[in-house]
């Protein structure tokens, strides 16, 4: 066994092959005692066993003559003994080289190849925006979402990501919790189970791991303020006919506009045709200018049926009545621009991200409508399609701390299609990897006679486990 | 014999004369198409990184196999399969240019049955340094 071939070597010169030998460990148990009895035996070897080799060396062992020279030898032959000490420990904890017998039981939890990585962030906003509170929950302080997140091997095939959001509003949600292949052929992957939509580029972020506070506005609003996320499938494959790195993404989801209003009864389910699934598709385009600078380019598009609200003349529409919406298909399509650059010599310290995207929302305009009796009933969903936007930069002022903006446009869904915009700038500190503290300002300017808002807010991110609040 | 409908020759001339455009137009369409695929299938060629054939020639194997770790928020190690070198070392780039955190580290290794030999290797270190090597058996 090559550590205790370690053991069995003199670690001092003076030291006897005899006293060596004995100084194996019997089992991984004894060896806080052996290393006791290691030492007291250094000592007597010290003492009374020198070597002929050591006979040239200076002589710490001869009995002192006076109490300086006792003191002086004390002191050596404890040095002596705190350097084996330390060279034990260095040797305990060395890699066991190729053909060393694995641990015993009684050296760590049984279980512990079987246990997932766990991590959990945490994220706190303070609201001091004067006079209005703009939080979902009312609240100036507050524990926005703590992410619980497990993630571990499955089998030589899978891997599993369980990701669950924990709030004073929702309690428990599910926020993802997927497989992913790893040994599919042809190079496809597939992803069975929640995950965030690959619609456009910061849908697939987590909220904790944003550059900003908040999703850009036209996530928010096209596509939910906790982004989209779905129930399905999930395959891409990469195609590089021209030898840059271009990824195919298509899904297939249950339904991915998130919750639908509660007081919205249509006479079918959305998915009872599997027309009326949720279906997207992404276009992946990587491109390395140099070693430092990356631009990715993309496209998205996605369709699916949700319940849009009603009118009725003559009375109002009610769940008794039979409905109180009806389904119309929404579509998405989008693109988003990335561009990366990070030094080599400086990228601790120099990075800059610019991000662009731009999505359309494109409505039916004229869906089926439940016939309900004694009255007629009109559309009142969405009759028009809505453009939204954003641009956003970041640029890192030194190790911890950076700088961004973003700019946003919106054709506002929720005010007949009256222009919203946002400008907004961001202080980042990162006192390590695992906290992040932002700093935001935010001026929203909706259109017509609507109240402008200067939003003032702090954001508060720490991690625990592998999970790390750090995008790029 | 006269026509059942009595079009007027004016309109007629110029529907003859936009049938005609049309056929122009269509006919300039096909050539920039034709001229587009003749601009990018030498490029296709072309565009193979030449670290691809040097990973292909280290070791042939019935495919390849990417192990990325410490790339992503979670820091988790990605696998993932490929047929083609050129597919895998794009993929590995990619994930080391998109990463998050820094160290990140992709390996590809060649598959031949069950033996998995590494020939390819991209780091981008905690400091910023970017550095790709094959790995030769």
């Amino acid at each position: 066994v090559a550590a205790d071939h370690a053991f069995s070597r003199p670690i001092f010169p003076n030291m006897s092959d005899s006293i060596a030998v004995s100084l194996r460990p019997n089992s991984a148990a004894s060896q806080p005692r052996g290393v006791v009895l290691l030492i007291a035996l250094l000592s007597i070897a010290l003492t009374a066993t020198p070597t002929a080799g050591a006979a040239q060396q200076p002589d710490s062992t001869r009995r002192p003559r006076t109490r300086a020279d006792s003191l002086r030898v004390d002191s050596i032959a404890r040095a002596d003994s705190i350097a084996l000490v330390r060279e034990l420990e260095r040797l305990q904890n060395e890699p066991r080289a190729a053909g060393a017998q694995p641990p015993s039981a009684q050296q760590g939890p049984s279980n512990a190849r079987l246990m997932p990585d766990i991590s959990a962030i945490g994220e706190v906003i303070g609201d001091f925006t004067p006079n209005v509170v703009t939080q979902e929950s009312g609240k100036r302080f507050d524990i926005r979402e703590v992410e619980l997140a497990l993630s571990s091997a499955v089998d030589p095939y899978f891997r599993a990501d369980f990701i669950l959001g924990l709030s004073d509003l929702e309690r428990i949600a599910i926020e993802e919790a997927y497989i992913t292949s790893t040994a599919l052929p042809w190079g496809l992957q597939a992803r069975i189970g929640r995950f965030h939509m690959p619609i456009g580029k910061q849908n697939t972020t987590h909220r904790a791991e944003l550059q900003t506070v908040e999703y850009p506005y036209v996530i928010q609003n096209f596509l939910g303020a906790e982004a989209s996320k779905g129930t399905g499938i999930s395959l891409s494959a990469i195609v590089a006919p021209f030898g840059f790195y271009q990824e195919f993404q298509v899904s297939a989801v249950d339904n991915f506009f998130g919750e639908e209003e509660e007081e919205l009864v249509t006479q079918k389910g959305t998915n009872v045709r599997l027309s009326g699934l949720g279906y997207a598709a992404r276009f992946r385009n990587y491109i390395d200018l140099t070693e430092a600078t990356n631009i990715e380019i993309s496209a998205s598009a996605a369709t699916g049926v949700r319940a849009q609200p009603i009118s009725c003349e003559t009375l109002s529409c009610s769940a008794d009545a039979g409905a109180t919406g009806t389904n119309a298909r929404q579509g998405i399509v989008g693109a988003d621009l990335t561009l990366r650059w990070r030094p080599l010599q400086q990228a601790l310290y120099k990075s800059f991200i610019l991000q662009a995207e731009v999505m359309r929302q494109v409505n039916e305009k004229d869906p089926d409508l439940p016939t309900l009796p004694g009255t007629n009933v009109s559309y009142a969903g969405p009759t028009r399609d809505n453009t939204g936007a954003y641009v956003m930069g970041r640029f890192q002022l030194a190790r911890r701390r950076y700088v961004g903006a973003r700019y946003d446009w919106l054709e506002d869904p929720n005010a007949d299609g009256r222009r919203f915009q946002a400008v907004s700038a961001y202080f980042q500190f990162f006192p390590s990897e695992f906290s992040k503290f932002v700093l935001a300002y935010e001026r929203t300017m909706p259109a017509g006679s609507e109240k402008k808002l200067n939003r003032i807010l702090l954001q508060s991110t720490f991690a625990v486990g592998p999970h790390r609040p750090h995008p790029f | 014999v006269s026509s059942p409908v009595d079009v007027p020759s004016g309109l007629l001339r110029r529907s003859t004369r936009n049938a005609k455009q049309l056929r122009a137009v269509s006919r300039v369409e096909l050539y920039v198409s034709y001229a587009l695929i003749a601009l990018l299938l030498p490029l296709i060629g072309c565009a193979t990184p030449s670290i691809v054939r040097t990973v292909e020639g280290a070791a042939s194997g019935d495919s390849y196999e990417a192990r990325a770790s410490g790339c992503d928020n979670l820091q988790r190690t990605e696998v993932r399969r490929f047929v083609t070198a050129r597919n895998a070392v794009l993929w590995a780039r990619q994930r080391v240019g998109t990463a998050p955190l820094l160290p990140c580290e992709v390996t590809l290794l060649s598959v031949a049955g069950t033996t998995r030999t590494p020939v390819y290797q991209i780091v981008r270190a905690a400091s910023g340094g970017r550095s790709e090597q094959v790995i030769r058996p």
